[in-house]
């Protein structure tokens, strides 16, 4: 009989507190890729809601793992097409989804988002991106309940879907609630690349401040009230960095850590644990990292150094990652597992350490399929603690 | 355009209509939080 879903739960949390489980614990981030593995696309998912079950099972049947990112693809193209936004659309591949960055916000407009964020965010500028929430009542009204029929559905299909992992597969995912760091909601969302880029140096105040009026939209998405008092430990609460790995120390600290802090201090008083993708560098976040409370956080590498981390934020702060897409692609099975097997005897004594690729999997040019199944395979037996 | 619109309901205005009409099955609290999810899908799409 294979490992079931609460043992799995006990390996991961057991070396989230840096002790060691029963066996290295493996993360699998399989995204997109998982329409492609399973020969499907998108348009069949938005035809056939029930397929996309169908297709976030089946890798699984063969990839062997603990844990799994994320269950289904949240961020779709049809919520997109719904309100009449062109952010969201699927590649000629007909499985991947790609991100058009719209940034609607004026740098002229920062006083009218500090004094009304919601108002000027749905009101304003949104409809300047989405254009059928540009017209008349009945145009807004029609759109915004096509996306809401669509999520109906959608909600179903996602949550029956977690529950045929757990069910059939004995596997858990590892993000339950979102923690949107303030600055990246205002990054993402209103002022992209460009107008962030001038913000940290012509808008300072104004972009500390609207951090601040953003901060009650983005934590509505911890879902729980202020009046929560405990937090499951499990399922972890998720951020994925967008714009710290292009902010210096001092950028850092002066504009995203403030309101980020209070928003994870949340998290921690109530006994929750939190995962970070930390995408692109964050070598000269370390001290941050290190400052963080112990056993508090799980930090996904994505092009840091994993074993030069290991040594310098590896007691604090679990590390997750490490195998190469770039290796697991082109390499060798050999080379697969040998590597594997580094990663394995550096990194995994004492625990706080998870397993897993060194980024998600989106499309079927990805990873080869068979170095994948070989290096979860083999982590899966030579990870056994003694 | 913005003139002959201005007497038109915001997003927010339809947003409330929408979980009182097509939402109005289900308990207030689940509406709103899922309203609020509405939100956020139309903010990142």
């Amino acid at each position: 009989m294979g490992d079931t879903y609460q043992e799995r739960i006990n390996r991961i949390q057991t070396t989230v507190n840096h002790q060691e489980p029963d066996k290295v614990p493996i993360l699998s981030m399989i995204g997109t890729w998982a329409i492609h593995y399973a020969g499907g696309t998108i348009k069949e998912m938005e035809d056939h809601p029930e397929k996309e079950i169908d297709y976030y099972c089946e890798p699984h049947k063969k990839l062997y793992s603990d844990v799994t990112l994320s269950a289904g693809c949240v961020s779709d193209a049809k919520s997109a097409e719904c309100i009449g936004s062109a952010s969201h659309f699927v590649s000629k591949d007909g499985a991947t989804i790609q991100h058009k960055e719209i940034a609607p916000m004026e740098a002229g407009e920062y006083q009218e988002l500090i004094g009304d964020p919601e108002g000027y965010i749905f009101n304003k500028m949104l409809p300047r991106k989405a254009t059928k929430l540009a017209g008349t009542t009945a145009e807004k009204y029609a759109a915004i309940k096509d996306l809401v029929d669509h999520w109906k559905v959608k909600g179903m299909m996602l949550g029956q879907l977690k529950e045929k992992l757990k069910t059939d597969y004995q596997l858990p995912v590892i993000v339950g609630g979102v923690a949107y760091p303030p600055l990246d909601y205002i990054f993402d969302y209103l002022r992209g690349f460009k107008g962030i880029s001038m913000d940290l140096r012509r808008n300072q105040d104004d972009l500390v401040a609207a951090c601040e009026a953003v901060q009650p939209l983005a934590d509505i998405l911890l879902g729980f009230q202020e009046e929560t008092t405990a937090v499951p430990e499990f399922p972890f609460f998720g951020t994925m960095m967008h714009l710290p790995t292009f902010l210096s120390p001092k950028q850092f600290e002066k504009f995203f850590v403030p309101t980020y802090e209070k928003q994870i201090y949340q998290i921690h008083k109530r006994g929750g644990k939190l995962i970070m993708l930390l995408e692109g560098e964050w070598e000269n976040k370390y001290d941050w990292l290190n400052s963080l409370p112990k056993d508090f956080a799980i930090g996904i590498l994505e092009g840091d150094d994993i074993f030069e981390a290991k040594k310098r934020i590896g007691d604090n702060i679990t590390i997750a990652g490490g195998m190469p897409m770039e290796m697991l692609k082109l390499g060798k099975k050999e080379d697969c597992i040998d590597y594997a097997k580094k990663l394995v005897d550096e990194l995994a004594p004492g625990g706080g350490y998870i397993f897993g690729s060194s980024r998600e999997l989106l499309s079927n040019y990805d990873v080869n399929v068979e170095n994948l199944i070989a290096t979860h395979d083999f982590v899966h037996k030579y990870g056994v603690y003694k | 355009m913005e003139n002959n619109l201005e007497n038109e309901k915001t997003v927010l205005e339809v947003l409330e209509d929408i979980k009182n009409i097509e939402l109005a099955g289900m308990p207030e609290e689940v509406a709103a939080g899922f309203i609020e999810m509405m939100k956020f899908t139309m903010l990142s799409a």
